[in-house]
């Protein structure tokens, strides 16, 4: 089963990156860096609004606009291409078990993430504290928010391989948008106001729009200190979502040509 | 032990529907180990769905389909099986020759490069081990697939319309590497319009119409064009023998 599954993996790297792609992928990443190099540029450090500001709170509110701007790249069509272009057919006329499959599609886009938050938002942001000056680059606070938005990429991750199982790409891609403002923060809360009184309404809007990992890294910008509820939400929810696409994977049709 | 053993098969699309398509019904046959077996009928008689669900990608109605005494609900018959698609995955990204390293390693031949080269050069296809899938001609796309179903030598092979896009040349070519894998005691079932190349190949015919298998041949019992007379007969009488 390793050796399937390192080699499925190899094979989704190789299908993914194609030359527009990398072409995209280098030119965002370098926009990136130029746009974290501007304020010094403009001579914004030397001029009497420069304060003093945490580099966490750059990289938190970076990472609200990268990561699903990433899942978007990443995962619409993640099942449905598969079957539609007989991906599917080819790896499963072999001994591959389902989970197998489904492990190297979490993997696969779990380490494109980190790619894309590495290329348009670390990379970036270690070049602004390099040219910025008054900034507090607590390395250990801009890690552990990285690690409650990565969680929260896993979990969008889940819900559109989830969606793939019986969408295609473009019902995908709207049906997450959709789902991505209900989780959005003001939305949610408009919701979870509305939904005060009712605690099996208020559990079920948890669970469909789970921001326990987003509300965990906005927590821990805030306040310093690890945000046990908020983070074992977002594990309830991750949880619920990674059941759901797997129950769904192991049912759905993988060959949908034609009768003859 | 049956090489494959098809009983009661049934299956139907589009149940909901005013007018579903019933397509495949008591579905009932066994192939023997070392059998090369020919699949015919005309358009839409069953042989894909047939197919499909004999390599478990659709599911029967009713039924049970087993290979080599191991149920096909159970993913590990496919580690005796190779199987060739009618319809082909392409990518701009892989090369042949790891399309290839891919299937023999799911395969569980991780090790296998000396097999492939061979073969690639047998279907006339080293030029070609380094271009992309999507590169490659349909024919050529075609004879990927041949080999990628016969890599790590299974002992059953499934081939959809195998002949479908070759040119007169490959089929000569694969017309002798099925005998020469007969030989060995590979059991070879394959689908095809080719009615010659049908008779040529295989042991035994089975003649499929409307989901119902209309005859079961062998063809060391008839004489030479025996199929294209009782297809012609099938036409005007509803009668294959």
């Amino acid at each position: 089963m390793k050796t399937q599954l390192t080699a499925i993996l190899k094979a989704e790297f190789t299908r993914y990156f194609t030359l527009p792609k990398i072409i995209i992928l280098s030119v965002v990443t370098i926009l990136g860096v130029l746009v974290a190099m501007l304020p010094s540029w403009l001579g914004f450090f030397n001029s009497e609004a420069a304060g003093f500001f945490a580099l966490k709170d750059v990289f938190s509110g970076v990472l609200k606009f990268v990561v699903p701007f990433s899942i978007f790249f990443i995962t619409p069509g993640i099942i449905a291409n598969d079957v539609s272009n007989f991906w599917f057919r080819t790896v499963f006329s072999r001994p591959v078990e389902r989970q197998t499959v489904l492990a190297s599609k979490y993997i696969y886009a779990s380490l494109l993430l980190l790619l894309f938050t590495i290329a348009f938002c670390f990379i970036p942001l270690v070049v602004f504290s390099f040219t910025a000056k008054g900034i507090d680059f607590n390395l250990f606070a801009v890690m552990s928010i990285w690690f409650f938005a990565y969680l929260e990429g896993i979990l969008f991750i889940s819900i559109s391989i989830w969606f793939s199982c019986f969408l295609s790409k473009f019902f995908n891609v709207l049906l997450l948008a959709i789902w991505m403002f209900f989780d959005s923060a003001i939305i949610n809360g408009i919701l979870a106001n509305f939904l005060w009184d009712s605690p099996m309404l208020g559990v079920f809007n948890e669970f469909f729009f789970p921001n326990g990992f987003a509300n965990a890294a906005s927590f821990y910008s805030l306040k310093d200190s690890f945000p046990v509820e908020q983070f074992f939400w977002g594990i309830a929810a991750l949880t619920f979502f990674g059941a759901l696409s797997y129950l769904h994977f192991s049912l759905i049709n993988i060959d949908r040509s034609g009768n003859d | 032990m049956k090489a494959i053993e098809i009983s009661k098969l049934n299956k139907t699309f589009n149940i909901k529907s005013k007018m579903p398509t019933r397509a495949l019904i008591d579905f009932d046959v066994d192939i023997n180990p070392g059998e090369v077996v020919g699949l015919i009928g005309p358009n839409g008689a069953g042989k894909t769905t047939l197919i499909r669900i004999i390599m478990g990608f659709d599911n029967a109605d009713s039924g049970s389909v087993s290979v080599f005494g191991i149920d096909n609900q159970d993913f590990r018959f496919k580690q005796l099986v190779g199987f060739q698609s009618d319809n082909q995955y392409r990518s701009k990204t892989m090369k042949t020759f790891d399309f290839l390293v891919l299937n023999s390693i799911l395969a569980g031949f991780p090790n296998n490069d000396e097999q492939i080269y061979t073969m690639l050069e047998y279907f006339k296809l080293s030029q070609a081990e380094d271009k992309s899938l999507v590169s490659l001609s349909k024919g050529m796309r075609q004879k990927v697939e041949l080999i990628s179903s016969f890599i790590g030598k299974p002992k059953l092979v499934v081939l959809d319309e195998p002949t479908a896009a070759l040119d007169p040349p490959s089929v000569f070519e694969l017309r002798d590497f099925i005998s020469e894998q007969k030989k060995s005691g590979m059991t070879i079932l394959f689908s095809s319009h080719h009615l010659t190349e049908v008779e040529k190949v295989s042991d035994r015919i089975l003649f499929i119409d409307s989901g119902e298998l209309k005859g079961n041949v062998l063809t060391s019992e008839a004489g030479p064009g025996f199929i294209e007379e009782a297809f012609r007969r099938y036409e005007s009488e509803r009668r294959f023998i």
